[in-house]
């Protein structure tokens, strides 16, 4: 991953991902980019757990379906604490309903460097990160 | 007064006079004689002796004797030593006079005379006695036949009045002439100065006006007496009778009794003494009469008043029937007008046998026959030549003769032998007295409207069974009050209550109720739309009347406009489309799933390569190795697509799909699989659960209990369900190789690498498994415990 590790570097990025190969891959993908990851984990009640463990949360990537879950009650906290995300999702728009439908989507298969670029920009759109790069 | 009758000289009288003297000069026998003869004589008899009067008096007798039949003749009792102006003080001059004659000249004298005061009609002998200032009356009582006389008169009077009234009725035809006749025939008959009709009007105050129309004038110079006359001005209460019928008849407007001075003013002025008025009633009402006038004082005799009376009754009705007449003849001119004129309509008469006798423009207009080629002929040639052979026609006049009546509604042929449809009906024709006389035939030509109506009928037919024979509902609103006007049979099936019948259940209020709260305004809206005249498909939620089911309806409605494009009616066509839409949306999720699952899979596939390509020597091993893991993939993929909700993939299966897999059946014997059938996994769980297990069973095969190099190795697996507290159900399997000798420790790191990765870190990541793996002494010994579904399904094995 050239150049990625300046993308994300000390950016915590909470991983919501319930397939364990998918989220070994992004897992490894984010962290080349020099993100920490944060998870990930696979399940809505193990995301909500961990976001109130972690103070410090700068973006995250949240697959819609965890296993048969919606990921909605992750995304309403995240949205409560102003942190960007991204679904990452195999479902089509029509899937998706309309109060989340404006939220930026990575369509599976996800290619990490996609989801890396996607991640650098909304969270740079919150937090002025391109600013410091 | 009237003296009908007399005759001078004595002779008659002479006798009786002569033997009365005789007996007053011989004895007592003779007198005995003539009293007695004098006693019972039927006349009358009187001695009268002539008086003293005053100077300037009328004269006067005093009667000196009288007989029994004086007294029964004149009704006088006690008249001896009484003067006749005493007891008839009216006595008729003229007989007085004849008296003072007699006495005067000394002959005597014969007459005939009326004394009005005694309603006595006398035949009179009167003469001398020898008595100085006396005389005798003997007269005979002839009032009865006086009395004959005049009636007879009267009649004649009356024969020959009617007799003059026939003739003028004979020769006169103009109402109004003939009734001036008739005043003529009056006026002359009884020697009156005026005779006229007159019609009686209603004042605005409830009196009543004469208009008098000309009549008979005997003195063509005398005042003329026409025009309008108010009864007000000539007494109106003595009219009173009127209504009932009763005629006025007033001798002399001077004497009679009631009236003012002014009335009797009114009278002089128009030049009347005496009158009568008859009135004439028509149907009951006071409507006229007749009025005659004299010029002098006129008793109005019973036989005048009834003369007038009957040539008025004559000549009311004779003008009656001339009105009566000449409005016929306006209602039978306008009638054949009207036959004449009207084109549209076929109206012929024709005779019993069915003969054509009229034959007017209107039939010839319909029908194409002249009128020539028409009258004599038989009118069943209007009719078709099927109808001919069926003997329709024949039928037709019987059904008219006998009931009066006949309807003829059917095609019918013209003599161009176009075919007509005609409307109409054949009547009997009587006379007035009832007997028939024929048949009137009355048709329209109706065969555009015909083949209109008929073709609406066809096509309404159609429509019917299209509409009927639907599924759907088709229905059809008043524009105006949105009531239903049709509903077609599906609104029962659909709606689960009857088709709207009645004001209440046809109003949409009642429709409404049972569309769902949060459609209704929407859908009333959307009907607002098409009543504008625009288009509208919508989907709305309705509460089913009968079992209270919720159900999609989905209506394209549309409105109908009339002749002028205004909107009459609005329509639709709703159809329940509750399970399509449940396909649909179950279709949407599916489409979606399958999207997730392929995506994922793709996903899965490609972190799978990149394990594989980073634990592999060689490509040899790499495409050996991923083909594999892709087959089990497949595998997997293949039980979950025969999965449904309900019928979930079960542990034993998968189980058994990676064991079969491994082929050739190498391992029999060695293989133990112990537990319930039928455990349901998690769809979830399936595929990471199966790569575990192919990971598993490949690292058997290859270097474990079932590698051809451990022949004493055996495989048990065992499983089993157990339920927590909290209703949650885990299965637990255990996997355990025993007699294997084990390998050195670089190919069991490289052969159970990614199985042992997936068991340690896979399944507990996605699955929320517990799981242990041990390469021990004897071989591999794993343990999993997967969250399930919790129900345990028998089938499957």
């Amino acid at each position: 991953m050239i150049g990625g590790e300046a993308l994300l570097s000390g950016h915590r990025i909470l991983l919501v991902e319930d397939d364990y190969f998918i989220a070994y891959m992004m897992t490894e993908a984010l962290q080349d980019a020099g993100a920490i990851v944060l998870g990930p984990v696979s399940s809505v009640k193990d995301a909500l757990a961990l976001l109130g463990r972690e103070q410090h949360v700068d973006s995250a990537l949240l697959d819609m379906n965890l296993g048969g879950d919606p990921v909605f009650p992750v995304a309403d906290a995240l949205a409560g604490r102003g942190v960007p995300f991204l679904f990452a999702t195999g479902y089509n728009e029509s899937a998706i309903p309309p109060a989340w439908r404006h939220v930026m989507r990575c369509e599976k298969p996800v290619d990490a460097a996609t989801v890396v670029r996607a991640l650098h920009s909304c969270a740079g759109a919150v937090q002025g990160l391109d600013d410091r790069v | 007064m009237n003296i009908e009758h007399a005759s001078r000289g004595a002779s008659a009288a002479r006798p009786v006079a002569g033997a009365l003297e005789e007996g007053h000069a011989s004895g007592d026998e003779s007198e005995q004689r003539y009293r007695s003869l004098f006693t019972a004589m039927e006349q009358g008899f009187c001695i009268i002796e002539k008086i003293e009067v005053a100077p300037g008096q009328r004269g006067d007798f005093r009667y000196v004797a009288v007989n029994p039949a004086f007294e029964r003749h004149t009704g006088l009792v006690d008249a001896v030593g009484k003067t006749i102006r005493e007891l008839v003080p009216d006595a008729e001059q003229n007989i007085m006079d004849r008296y003072e004659e007699v006495l005067r000249t000394g002959e005597s004298q014969r007459f005939e005379a009326r004394v009005s005061a005694l309603n006595l009609w006398m035949e009179a002998d009167v003469f001398p006695v020898a008595e100085p200032d006396r005389i005798a009356v003997l007269f005979t009582n002839i009032s009865d036949r006086k009395r004959t006389e005049a009636t007879l008169h009267a009649n004649e009077q009356r024969q020959f009045a009617l007799l003059k009234l026939s003739d003028a009725q004979r020769t006169v035809s103009d109402p109004s002439e003939f009734r001036r006749a008739a005043m003529s025939v009056i006026g002359e008959q009884l020697g009156l100065a005026r005779a006229h009709f007159f019609d009686a009007e209603r004042d605005a105050d409830g009196g009543w006006t004469h208009v008098i129309e000309r009549g008979y004038q005997r003195d063509s110079d005398a005042l003329e007496f026409v025009g309008r006359y108010s009864l007000r001005d000539f007494g109106s209460w003595m009219f009173e009778g009127f209504a009932g019928g009763e005629p006025v008849a007033i001798a002399n407007i001077e004497t009679a009794p009631g009236l003012t001075e002014e009335e009797r003013v009114a009278y002089r002025a128009v030049g009347v003494v005496a009158f009568i008025n008859v009135p004439l009633l028509r149907n009951g009402e006071y409507a006229g009469g007749i009025g005659a006038h004299a010029t002098a004082p006129h008793d109005w005799t019973e036989h005048e008043i009834e003369l007038i009376r009957e040539v008025a009754a004559r000549a009311w009705a004779a003008s009656e029937h001339a009105h009566a007449e000449a409005a016929l003849r306006t209602v039978e001119e306008r009638f054949r007008l009207i036959v004449d004129g009207a084109r549209d309509y076929a109206i012929f008469a024709t005779d019993l046998q069915g003969r054509i006798t009229t034959w007017p423009a209107g039939a010839r207009a319909v029908l194409g026959w002249t009128e020539a080629e028409a009258l004599g002929q038989p009118f069943a040639m209007t009719f078709t030549p099927e109808d001919r052979a069926r003997g329709v026609p024949e039928q037709e006049l019987a059904g008219a003769a006998e009931r009066g009546f006949a309807p003829d509604v059917r095609w019918h042929q013209r003599k161009d032998g176009r075919r007509i449809f005609i409307e109409g009906s054949t009547r009997a024709l009587v006379d007035e007295r009832g007997v028939q006389t024929g048949f009137l035939k009355i048709g329209q030509d109706v065969t555009d409207r015909h083949a209109i109506e008929r073709a609406l009928i066809e096509s309404e037919s159609r429509f019917r069974q299209f509409a009927e024979g639907s599924t759907n509902v088709l229905w059809i609103r008043d524009a105006a009050t949105l009531r239903m006007e049709y509903a077609s049979p599906a609104f029962q099936a659909v709606y689960g209550r009857a088709c709207p019948n009645d004001g209440a259940t046809s109003s949409l209020r009642c429709w409404g109720r049972m569309v769902l709260k949060e459609d209704r305004g929407r859908v009333f809206q959307n009907f607002r739309r098409i009543r504008k005249g625009e288009r509208v498909d919508h989907e709305f939620r309705i509460r089913r009347a009968n079992d209270g089911a919720l159900r999609w309806i989905r209506d394209t409605d549309f409105p109908l406009l009339d002749e002028s494009g205004e909107v009459r009616a609005i329509a639709g066509i709703g159809a329940d489309v509750t399970e399509t839409k449940e396909l649909f949306d179950r279709q949407d999720v599916l489409v979606a799933e399958l999207q997730h699952r392929t995506r994922n899979l793709v996903a899965v596939v490609r972190s799978i390569s990149n394990k594989t390509l980073r634990g592999a020597a060689s490509l040899d091993e790499f495409k050996s190795r991923f083909l594999h893991r892709l087959e089990s993939l497949a595998r997997a993929q293949g039980l979950l697509s025969r999965a449904t909700s309900v019928e979930k993939v079960s542990f034993d299966d998968l189980l058994r799909s990676e064991l079969a897999a491994l082929g050739d059946d190498g391992k029999g014997g060695k293989v133990t699989l112990e537990g319930p059938a039928g455990v349901p996994l998690r769809s979830s769980t399936v595929q990471t659960f199966a790569l575990a297990l192919h990971e598993l069973a490949t690292n058997a095969l290859k270097y474990g209990a079932l590698s051809a190099a451990n022949p004493c190795g055996r495989l048990d697996v065992r499983w089993r369900v157990e339920r927590s507290g909290d209703g949650s159900a885990r299965l637990h399997v255990e996997w355990q190789e025993s007699g294997v000798e084990m390998p050195r420790g670089e190919v069991a790191a490289r052969g159970g690498g990614y199985g042992r990765e997936l068991i340690e870190r896979a399944l507990p990541y996605q699955l929320q498994a517990q799981t242990t793996y041990d390469l021990g002494a004897e071989g591999v010994r794993c343990t999993m415990a997967v969250p399930i579904s919790g129900v345990l399904v028998s089938s499957g094995g």
